[in-house]
């Protein structure tokens, strides 16, 4: 059975995406978790369903439409953040069911279009393409970079915003900067495991790794080893029993959040 | 005449139509131990933000080292230790060591963690606050006080010239409050660091600190911090219905 991952090309692209997204989404995710924006990865996933709605009425490219519109939702969500009109968790409450509504509206007057929306809620994993792989790819150059160079910066953003200004750390630059990669994450990731997942895939292994209680760094590496352990069973279980891909990930990701959290009740 | 390390001069600000500061001026000099008491709404938070280029000056001006706020950038030279210091949830994924090597905000910490760059050293941060026992342990399961000294540690490792400290001892316990008063005075008398301390009692301020001063709005008070107990002194700063009990 593990012989066809090689032998059919489709399987091989789907089982890279996999992997390069088992790196990607749990190191953008550990960031939201810790600033306590574990829902703005779901907010901006059923924002880029509306760019996708968008891109299928202007007949443009799914993967730009998808992108454009998490990054102006992202940016919205910040602007009405930092006016301080708005309570968070009700910014995100906003965003995303207007998005959603107004995707399905959208949907809806689009005469002759035929889109399959389930696909895009779900994922789909079997039909990644070369293209997919090339955006996959670049998106996680740029985000180990970006972490890479700003380690120390996000860290300090993730224990206290005051004291990153007084430490000198352009807060309002960063938080702009991390807006726009985690909404480039979500758009590349939407096709392949869906609006509906993708959150799952960010937040979950970050959760299990955080229940080993171990240092921020090692914390960061421990998710990535779930979340890519989690891409890998999934991938087998639901290929050899015919499941939901992005779903039977997402479900060993769960699993690997209860062992950890029933393995490390007495710390 | 040495060049004052704070100087702020005719410092207004309101919120919407209310005033919260009215023409304040102080200065801070090197090695000064200066208390900054007042009652709570008296201004002090807002004092210290806009010490820290937190909040736009509206009206007057304030210099740190010589440089207006808003252009202000070798902040290596001040250590800030906020009012809730940590207030993340006790799961925040981050070991002491981590949160004490963030003061160095020059160095790549992913090559240091990983042991593959040379690391400024933070061990004398660690031993000046006394915290070398807990290096390994993670942020959230410590104590109110051992939190303290953890960011007195972190605010110490890139030696910095000024140490303000906003309502630091806040529900923490009166042994630990004891340590810590001690390892601010080490602080100044020892490695000559200049201290703002904020605070709304008026007790730890006539204790601790050499200079006090009360705001209430505008500056009542300028002086040594002994005159604290003067009964004229608590009348300009909470009014003439207070009357001051000593701490038992």
């Amino acid at each position: 059975m593990i012989t066809d991952f090689f032998q059919y090309e489709f399987l091989t692209r789907a089982l890279i995406a996999g992997v390069l997204l088992g790196i990607l989404a749990p190191v953008v995710g550990q960031f939201l978790v810790v600033r306590r924006f574990s829902l703005l990865a779901d907010t901006l996933s059923h924002v880029s369903l509306l760019g996708v709605a968008l891109a299928v009425f202007f007949k443009l490219p799914i993967f730009f439409g998808a992108l454009g519109s998490s990054i102006l939702g992202g940016l919205g969500m910040e602007f009405l953040r930092r006016s301080g009109k708005v309570m968070s968790e009700s910014i995100l409450a906003l965003f995303l069911s207007g998005s959603l509504a107004s995707a399905l509206v959208l949907l809806a007057i689009s005469d002759g279009v035929s889109i399959n929306l389930l696909s895009y809620l779900f994922g789909s994993i079997t039909t990644v393409t070369n293209t997919d792989l090339m955006i996959l790819s670049l998106l996680l150059f740029v985000t180990c970079i970006f972490i890479f160079l700003g380690y120390r910066k996000l860290f300090l953003l993730a224990l206290d915003e005051d004291l990153a200004r007084v430490s000198g750390v352009s807060v309002d630059k960063y938080n702009v900067l991390f807006i726009l990669l985690a909404s480039a994450v979500v758009a590349g990731s939407i096709t392949i495991v869906g609006a509906l997942l993708i959150g799952a895939l960010m937040i979950v292994p970050v959760l299990a790794a955080m229940q080993w209680r171990r240092s921020f760094l090692t914390t960061l590496l421990l998710s990535i080893v779930i979340a890519e352990g989690s891409v890998l069973a999934g991938f087998f279980v639901s290929y050899r029993l015919d499941l939901p891909s992005g779903a039977t990930i997402v479900l060993f990701s769960l699993i690997g959040f209860l062992v950890s959290y029933l393995g490390n009740r007495k710390n | 005449m040495e060049q004052p390390i704070v100087k702020i001069k005719d410092l207004s600000y309101w919120y919407a139509a209310e005033p919260i500061l009215d023409r304040v001026s102080l200065d801070l000099s090197k090695s000064d131990y200066i208390g900054l008491v007042g009652p709570n709404g008296s201004g002090k938070s807002t004092l210290v933000k806009l010490l820290l280029g937190l909040l736009p000056v509206k009206s007057g001006s304030v210099e740190l080292f010589g440089q207006p706020v808003r252009q202000f950038s070798e902040w290596q030279r001040i250590g800030y230790v906020p009012q809730h210091v940590f207030r993340g949830d006790r799961a925040f994924p981050a070991t002491v060591r981590e949160v004490v090597e963030s003061g160095h905000m020059s160095e790549n910490s992913i090559l240091c963690q990983l042991g593959l760059s040379k690391c400024e050293p933070i061990t004398h941060a660690l031993q000046t606050a006394g915290i070398e026992h807990l290096l390994g342990r993670r942020i959230g399961e410590l104590s109110g006080g051992e939190r303290q000294r953890v960011f007195i540690a972190r605010a110490l490792v890139s030696r910095p010239e000024l140490l303000i400290l906003d309502e630091p001892t806040a529900g923490i316990d009166q042994a630990a409050q004891e340590a810590f008063y001690d390892l601010l005075e080490t602080l100044n008398k020892k490695h000559g660091i200049t201290i703002l301390l904020i605070s709304h009692d008026l007790e730890i301020i006539a204790h601790e600190a050499k200079t006090a001063i009360c705001l209430n709005r505008g500056i009542v008070y300028s002086g040594p911090a002994k005159a604290l107990h003067d009964e004229e002194v608590i009348k300009r700063l909470f009014g003439s219905r207070v009357q001051h009990i000593d701490h038992v």
